[in-house]
């Protein structure tokens, strides 16, 4: 039963000032097991306080993370699933589903993450998931000024993964919650 | 080759999205993060992480994503480490505590090293000869378990220098010029190494002849004598000038001081050639040199003053000195004698080895011999006549009690002897040598009863040396320089008394209200009588208080602040009329209390807010700030003023408001001007306003500042604006006047932005903005200050490349902090205005231009959404001109940046900026540009992709990937009205030129050729919607797909059996095509044909690729 | 060749009726011839005349004296040790009295080896001194706190100076304890305190009456403050005194004499004596 949790384009200080604060008051430290981040966390200041939130944190390569080497990619295997991680402004078009099924296939993963889009999406593909956490901050992306901050978190049970998405709507965070499951 | 581009995108991802089942859950419904429990365990069992190497398209040789993380973590970890960066390092550090160490007078500080350990020992000769004498090599002779006599020359030195470093001393005025040369001579010669080991010499003493110690025994009572000899010619009628007197004075004391040095190493020599009689000799010799060097001093007739007030000045500068090297002789000669009845419990005669003596033990334990030679010492030492001798004897073999008492019974010891040698010490009527010896008793009584429970002996040093010092201090008579110098060293020894006494209160009462009773009653014995009104203390008492509030518990201090301030500040009242020399004296010491009580209330003023400590009640703060501050600007002196000042004002920042601290800072500012524009000579009226007559001290501009670092800083913290300390007017007058040269202001500033834009704070509240546009002035000069400096050194600089120096960066860091601390409001335009003022202003600077270019599309973006929400179409002319002028900033300074990374990062983000705010044509431009900057960055390392690539694969990767990038933002962009639709799409693949890389842009092309683009720009026109149905559009897209789609075949197929990345990329390829389009069966086979190369590869994306062939086939 | 004498107890302290051990020791180089070797212990009384009586002779008394041949005549070869025992008993009508040496009265005690040669040389001899005591006494005498008030001194009739010893009656192995006190006095150069002894001899070539200075500590130097207590504490030297003695040919007494240097007018220093007699014995310690 591990927690896993997936967010992203967070773009401190450049496109916002920060995450926002009904985010960081339920994301406190030590609730959850793994972070997977989708990237453009911009400063070391935000990967510090990720690092809070958890020490174990993956974290793959952006458009604006210049100073860090983070990895372009990344698998990490959680219970029986594995998890693809791709910041995704790679992908043509941005947030596109045969595209990212095209890396989904070369990573061969059973769960890709990705990001970039700045907007919160899931796709169930060929008994795969996609899933895009958006960004955590609503910071304005490559076509929209401003977007709703959302991350997700995943559930992870040997093959089976419960995943609760967190939106900020109108100052309230509302949440809701799907089931995945790996076929064999 | 046919193929078909219409594939079921929009299909697909409904399709896609609608088998994803989502449930809304209320505020009500479980969720992970809402139960406070700590789950997921970071080191669960299951997680494997697994690296794939699977990241770039084209081939890497090297960079496995490992190392990649590995460097992550490490390079971080090394970033936090090197984090030791000081925002106040650069200053004199910490608070006015710091500053004790100058504000030391002397002796007395000096044997502090001593308490509780032992003194200074002789050397390893002794035991080599005493080994020799007893037949025995050196290592047997090792008879000291727990007992370490260490050379602890470095703490001698140290306390020789600065019994001699005097301050007041060299200061004086009454010293002539070349006296006072002469006098920092001395103290430089006597700066020697005393000599570490003396070697035996064989063949052993005894016989007719003088030893050379016995020599120079002699010698010095000759001296003694003939010095005396001499002050009684000088009596009547001076045959030599009065200048020659005192250099003779000066070259006699040097001389003095000389000859003790040596007499100490023949202490050690003689000792370990028995010569008992001797060592004790020469002991005896140095106690009465002590009491006789000052003996002509008369210090109550000054009608009888037959000496020259510069001869009596410089006995009495030189006494501590003496002092001190008689110390080191009484104190080896203590430890000697330890040791040797040490060893008579020990050892036999014959060197046989009886039984060892523990650290602790009990008289009965000690033999009989050992005992006896014991109580023979102290017979000996107590048939001495002098009083003098034997108060210092006794104090220094006073350990050997312990043989006959028991090592534990501390408080007999203190009782019996201690107790006693203070009360002989009365007897002592001169008051110098009085003083002196009760420092030593008191130092030695501290040292050997570190466990006792009674200190009475203290009081009674205490109050007698308090006596004393006020007793000289009021009589009239002492109102001179000579005076001055008198009670200068007396109060050295009273400081070093009344600190003892205050730490042993300290470590050993137990209850804090007997604590309090015994501060209470030495405060009472200090400040008692003698002012010219009731309730008045004498000014002299400041001297001791000073010492006095040295070491408090902050609880005592606080509880009688008022009492204090009030008694501190009325005492020199009277004396406000009458300048006498001592009056200059008595201020300094008065400011010094002043410090000393600010330094406590400042420390329980800030410590308040985290514990819980006593403080001091509103009104009773404004008492003490009052009457301080009313004593306190009357200052003339600036050093006084700013002693107090720096320590106030921690106090003042946190206790009071604003109208206090514009008070504070304007009283600052008016003496520093004052002091500045002084001029010496009073009559030069015609003072020129504008040029400063004198100069700031070093220290004078660290006190100052601290104290505004502190008001920075206390800003920051507490408030998070910096514009209420702009409001005072005296601030930035004050800045200007302190730091007059460059280095000062450049050091100010770097310190400054380092203290206040170093940490970015993530939470919003806490950090600090700065609105008010005179504090954004402000800081913006101190940064380019700091800026211009750092570009003109060379050895740091602001090139980024190969990690600029540690200076440069933070201090680019703090710029980069403080621009995204600047608020304006909703002020687009000013801000906008800012940000090229710093891009202009930091030309040099990398990290700042990145961030001024974020800032901008920010802007822009920010625009949008609040001014237009959302929608391009909402812009007015006066938003849109302030999105035009970001756009037109960002493509004006990213082209300077250096290097490839980030900037064709920035220029797509800026291109999708505009296109956001409905710029077409800016965006077009814009990733026109940045297109041409990759192909140039591509031209310039020579070479096509794959060179490229093993080359500077980071560099080329990144290329590569903001070409697929753009090819993304592609599909926003409408086509060029002249250009044609296409017109980027030519443009991006003329700039990928390696062939397998262009199949990756497969998918944009397809896409185009949808009927609706998978996303839009409001307000934007794609090209979904301007060429719907075009046939010409449509021809061309299929002309260009079928191209690529040919050329990556054939090439692919030509390549033939490849291993490794190749496989990849052709898998990627076959997928590519897969995935964007729909196949003829040519194609179809064809595609077959270049799977099976790679069907031994096998693995999850192999056999999807072969399933969706399969299907597709069907 | 020489001689050494070694005594067994460190402390040299030995009391009458008690038997003295030691060992005699001959370096020597190669055989030696002599005559033999004897080794004696001695106790002396001294009495000695004044110095302004001229004319008169020292008279000396034998306390004791006992001998033991060690070694007859023969040959010594190479370093020879040879232990002895004597036994101290004084002579008829003798007392051992305690080893002192004052003025003109001194009483010592000493071991002598004597060793004879052969032929015309002298004899070798050395000798060791030690010291006699007379046993402690369980109980002293009086044990009252003795006051002192000075007054008077150099014609100021407003000066005193107080003070109190702890007991006329002292150990002498004890320090003589006590407090002074200048309440008022004319200016002071200096206060000693001065252990004075008495010697009456009684014998009647030389009779006389000697009185001398014993020891000397100086308590106070220069003008102290007035009513300030400042400690007196003397501890007692050895052999200068010893316990208070009479005896059929000489007495022995002691007094503490306080002695104040003041400055008078402005022609130098005066000096004001005032005298506490004392009693000092050898008390049991406890």
């Amino acid at each position: 039963m591990v927690l896993v949790l997936c967010l992203g384009d967070l773009h401190v200080p450049y496109r916002t000032s920060d995450l926002p604060q009904q985010f960081k008051d339920i994301l406190l430290p030590g609730k959850v097991g793994q972070i997977l981040c989708t990237g453009d966390i911009c400063t070391k200041e935000m990967y510090d306080y990720l690092k809070t939130i958890c020490t174990n944190i993956h974290v793959v390569k952006g458009q604006f993370d210049e100073d860090h080497a983070y990895p372009e990619t990344k698998v990490v295997k959680i219970g029986d699933l594995k998890f693809g991680l791709v910041h995704g402004h790679t992908v043509i078009p941005w947030g596109d589903i045969s595209s990212l099924g095209m890396v989904q296939r070369q990573m061969d993963v059973d769960v890709l993450i990705s990001g970039h889009t700045h907007e919160f999406r899931t796709y169930a593909y060929e008994d795969k998931l996609l899933v895009n956490p958006g960004s955590a901050t609503g910071a304005y992306s490559s076509k929209e000024a401003s977007t709703t901050p959302s991350f997700c978190l995943f559930d992870v049970d040997s093959t089976k993964a419960t995943i609760y998405t967190y939106k900020l709507k109108d100052g309230e965070v509302k949440k809701e919650k799907m089931f995945f499951e790996k076929r064999a | 080759m046919g193929w078909c581009h219409a594939r079921r995108y929009g299909e697909e991802r409904q399709e896609g999205e609608r088998r994803c089942e989502w449930t809304t859950l209320s505020s009500s419904d479980f969720d992970p993060l809402s139960v406070s429990q700590a789950c997921g365990d970071a080191s669960a069992d299951n997680v494997v992480v697994d690296e794939e190497k699977v990241s770039r398209t084209t081939t890497t040789t090297t960079a496995s994503d490992e190392e990649d993380e590995e460097k992550v973590g490490s390079a971080s970890a090394v970033e936090l480490e090197e984090e030791d960066f000081d925002p106040l390092s650069g200053g004199t550090g910490g608070s006015a505590s710091g500053g004790d160490a100058e504000r030391e007078s002397g002796a007395g500080r000096a044997a502090q090293a001593d308490l509780g350990g032992r003194g200074e020992d002789a050397l390893s000769g002794i035991d080599e000869g005493e080994a020799k004498k007893f037949g025995y090599g050196v290592g047997a002779a090792s008879y000291t378990p727990g007992y370490e006599r260490k050379m602890n020359w470095q703490d001698w030195r140290g306390r020789r220098n600065k019994m001699l470093n005097v301050r007041s001393f060299l200061n004086t005025d009454c010293l002539s010029k070349e006296d006072k040369e002469s006098l920092s001579v001395v103290t430089v010669n006597l700066n020697f190494q005393v000599a570490t080991t003396v070697a035996p010499k064989d063949g052993g003493g005894g016989g007719g002849e003088l030893s050379a110690s016995e020599q120079r025994l002699r010698a010095l009572e000759d001296a003694i004598e003939s010095r005396a000899r001499e002050r009684s010619r000088t009596v009547g009628g001076s045959q030599l000038s009065a200048a020659a007197i005192r250099k003779q004075a000066l070259s006699d004391q040097q001389e003095m001081v000389e000859r003790l040095r040596l007499l100490s190493n023949d202490l050690s020599t003689a000792w370990a050639k028995n010569q008992r009689v001797v060592a004790v000799k020469i002991a005896e010799k140095t106690a009465s040199l002590l009491e006789k060097q000052v003996q002509h001093i008369d210090f109550l007739n000054t009608g009888e003053s037959n000496l020259d007030d510069g001869l009596m000045i410089t006995s009495l500068v030189f006494y501590p000195a003496i002092y001190v090297f008689a110390c080191e002789i009484l104190d080896t000669l203590g430890d000697l004698v330890w040791d040797r009845i040490l060893r008579k419990c020990q050892y036999e005669d014959n060197g046989t080895f009886v039984r060892s003596l523990g650290r602790v033990f009990t008289h009965e334990s000690v033999r009989e011999e050992a005992s006896y030679t014991c109580r023979n010492w102290f017979l000996k030492i107590a048939g001495n006549k002098s009083l003098v001798g034997r108060i210092y004897l006794e104090a220094s073999v006073s350990r050997c009690h312990h043989f006959l008492i028991g090592s534990t019974h501390q408080e007999e010891l203190h009782d019996k002897v201690f107790l006693r040698l203070a009360k002989m010490c009365r007897g002592i009527a001169h008051p110098i040598t009085s003083s002196f010896a009760r420092m030593y008793v008191a130092r030695r009584g501290c040292a050997l009863l570190p466990d006792s429970s009674s200190f009475g002996f203290l009081d009674v040093l205490l109050s007698d040396v308090v006596q004393t010092f006020k007793g000289l201090a009021m009589s009239e008579v002492n109102n001179s320089p000579r005076g001055l110098h008198l009670l200068n060293i007396i109060e050295a020894c009273l400081a070093y008394i009344v600190e003892s006494q205050g730490k042993v209160l300290m470590a050993k009462t137990s209850s804090r209200e007997s604590k309090n009773n015994k501060l209470k009653q030495m405060l009472r014995l200090i400040t008692a009588g003698g002012g010219s009104q009731p309730g008045q203390m004498h000014p002299c008492s400041l001297c001791i208080l000073q010492h006095f509030l040295r070491h408090l518990p902050h609880d005592f201090v606080l509880e009688y602040a008022v009492q204090l301030t009030q008694v501190v500040g009325s005492a020199l009242e009277a004396e406000a009329p009458q300048e006498s020399v001592l009056t200059e004296h008595y201020v300094a010491a008065q400011s010094e209390c002043f410090a000393q009580l600010g330094v406590y209330l400042s420390s329980a003023s800030v410590s308040a807010k985290t514990q819980n400590v006593v403080q001091l009640r509103k009104d009773q703060q404004r008492q003490v700030l009052n009457m301080t501050w009313r004593v306190v600007l009357k200052y003339k002196s600036l050093d006084q003023f700013l002693q107090v000042a720096t320590t106030f004002a921690a106090f003042i920042t946190s206790s009071f408001g604003d109208r206090e601290i514009n008070v504070f800072l304007q009283s600052v500012h008016k003496h520093v001007h004052a002091f500045l524009h002084s001029a010496d000579d009073a009559e030069s009226q015609d003072v020129d306003q504008g040029v400063p007559k004198r100069v700031l001290s070093k220290q004078h501009v660290s006190q100052i500042r601290e104290t505004l670092l502190h008001l920075f800083g206390y800003y920051k913290e507490t408030l998070g604006d910096l514009s209420p300390l702009f409001a005072f007017p005296s601030l930035v007058h004050l800045i200007d006047l302190t730091f007059s040269s460059s280095t000062e202001k450049v050091d100010f500033a770097e310190t400054l932005l380092g203290l206040l834009f170093w940490q970015r704070a993530l939470n919003q509240e806490s950090s600090l903005s700065v609105t008010d546009p005179m504090a954004q002035q402000f800081c913006l000069d101190m940064c380019q200050l700091v800026s211009d400096a750092i570009a003109s050194d060379i050895n740091s600089s602001w090139t980024r490349s190969g990690g600029s120096s540690s200076r440069a960066r933070k201090a680019g860091r703090s710029i980069s902090t403080f621009i995204l601390c600047c608020d304006f409001g909703g002020n687009y335009e000013s801000h906008l205005g800012f940000l090229s003022t710093c891009r202009r202003v930091f030309h040099k600077v990398v990290e700042v231009q990145e961030l001024c270019i974020h800032l901008a599309c920010q802007i822009a973006a920010r625009i949008l959404h609040k001014s237009c929400g959302d929608d391009p179409q909402r812009h007015t002319g006066a938003t849109l001109d302030i999105a035009k002028a970001c756009i037109a900033f960002c493509h004006i300074t990213i082209p300077s940046l250096p290097g490839m990374n980030p900037k064709l990062g920035l220029m797509q983000q800026a291109a999708s900026v505009a296109l956001m705010n409905g710029l077409v044509s800016q965006a077009e431009s814009l990733l026109k540009a940045g297109v041409n900057m990759a192909q140039e960055a591509e031209a310039d390392q020579g070479g096509s992709g794959r060179e490229l690539m093993a080359r500077a694969p980071t560099q080329a990767s990144y290329c590569a990937n903001f070409l697929k990038s753009c090819a993304s933002l592609c599909l926003l962009l409408p086509g060029h009205p002249q250009k044609g639709p296409l017109y980027v799409v030519h443009g991006l693949e003329g700039a990928v030129t390696e062939s397998s890389d262009k199949i990756a842009l497969l998918p944009m092309v397809c896409a185009f050729a949808q009927e609706s683009l998978p996303y839009h720009c409001k307000g934007v026109d794609s090209n979904d919607v301007l060429y719907a149905g075009d046939e010409d559009f449509h021809r061309e897209l299929q002309e260009i797909g079928g191209k690529m789609i040919a050329e990556a075949v054939q090439g692919l197929l030509d390549r033939g059996t490849a291993v490794g990345a190749a496989d990849d990329a052709l898998l990627l390829a076959i997928d590519t095509i897969l995935s964007s389009c729909q196949c003829s069966a040519v194609l179809q086979n064809k595609l077959r044909t270049l799977l099976d190369k790679v069907e031994r590869r096998g693995g999850g994306q192999y056999k999807a690729i072969a399933r969706r062939l399969l299907t597709s086939g069907a | 060749m020489s001689l050494q004498v070694k005594l067994s107890r460190e402390s040299l302290v030995y009391y009458s009726g008690e038997t003295i051990q030691g060992q005699v020791t001959v370096l020597n180089q190669a055989n030696t011839a002599h005559a033999g070797l004897k080794v004696t212990v001695k106790g002396v009384l001294h009495l000695m005349p004044g110095k302004k009586e001229l004319g008169k002779v020292e008279q000396t008394f034998t306390l004791l004296r006992k001998s033991k041949q060690l070694l007859e005549a023969g040959k010594i070869v190479g370093n020879t040790e040879i232990d002895f025992s004597l036994q101290l008993i004084p002579e008829s009508g003798s007392e051992l009295y305690e080893t002192y040496h004052g003025q003109n009265v001194a009483v010592e005690y000493m071991v002598v080896a004597e060793l004879q040669r052969t032929g015309l040389k002298k004899p070798l001899w050395t000798t060791v001194d030690f010291i006699l005591e007379r046993p402690a006494i369980m109980e002293g005498k009086s044990n009252a706190v003795k006051t002192f008030e000075i007054g008077d001194i150099g014609g100021d009739l407003s000066s005193k100076i107080v003070g109190h010893v702890q007991t006329t009656s002292v150990d002498i192995r004890t320090p003589i304890e006590g407090e002074l006190e200048v309440v008022s006095a004319p200016p002071l150069e200096g206060i000693e305190l001065q252990v004075v002894r008495k010697e009456k001899i009684k014998i009647p070539e030389l009779v006389s009456e000697t009185t001398s200075e014993a020891q000397c500590c100086e308590l106070v130097v220069g003008d102290v403050q007035r009513n300030l207590s400042v400690p007196i504490y003397c501890m007692l030297q050895k052999f200068v005194v010893c316990p208070s003695l009479e005896t059929s040919k000489f007495d022995l007494s002691f007094l503490l004499r306080l002695k104040i240097v003041y400055k008078d007018g402005t022609a130098g220093t005066r000096e004001h004596y005032h005298d506490i007699p004392i009693e000092l014995q050898r008390l049991e310690r406890a």
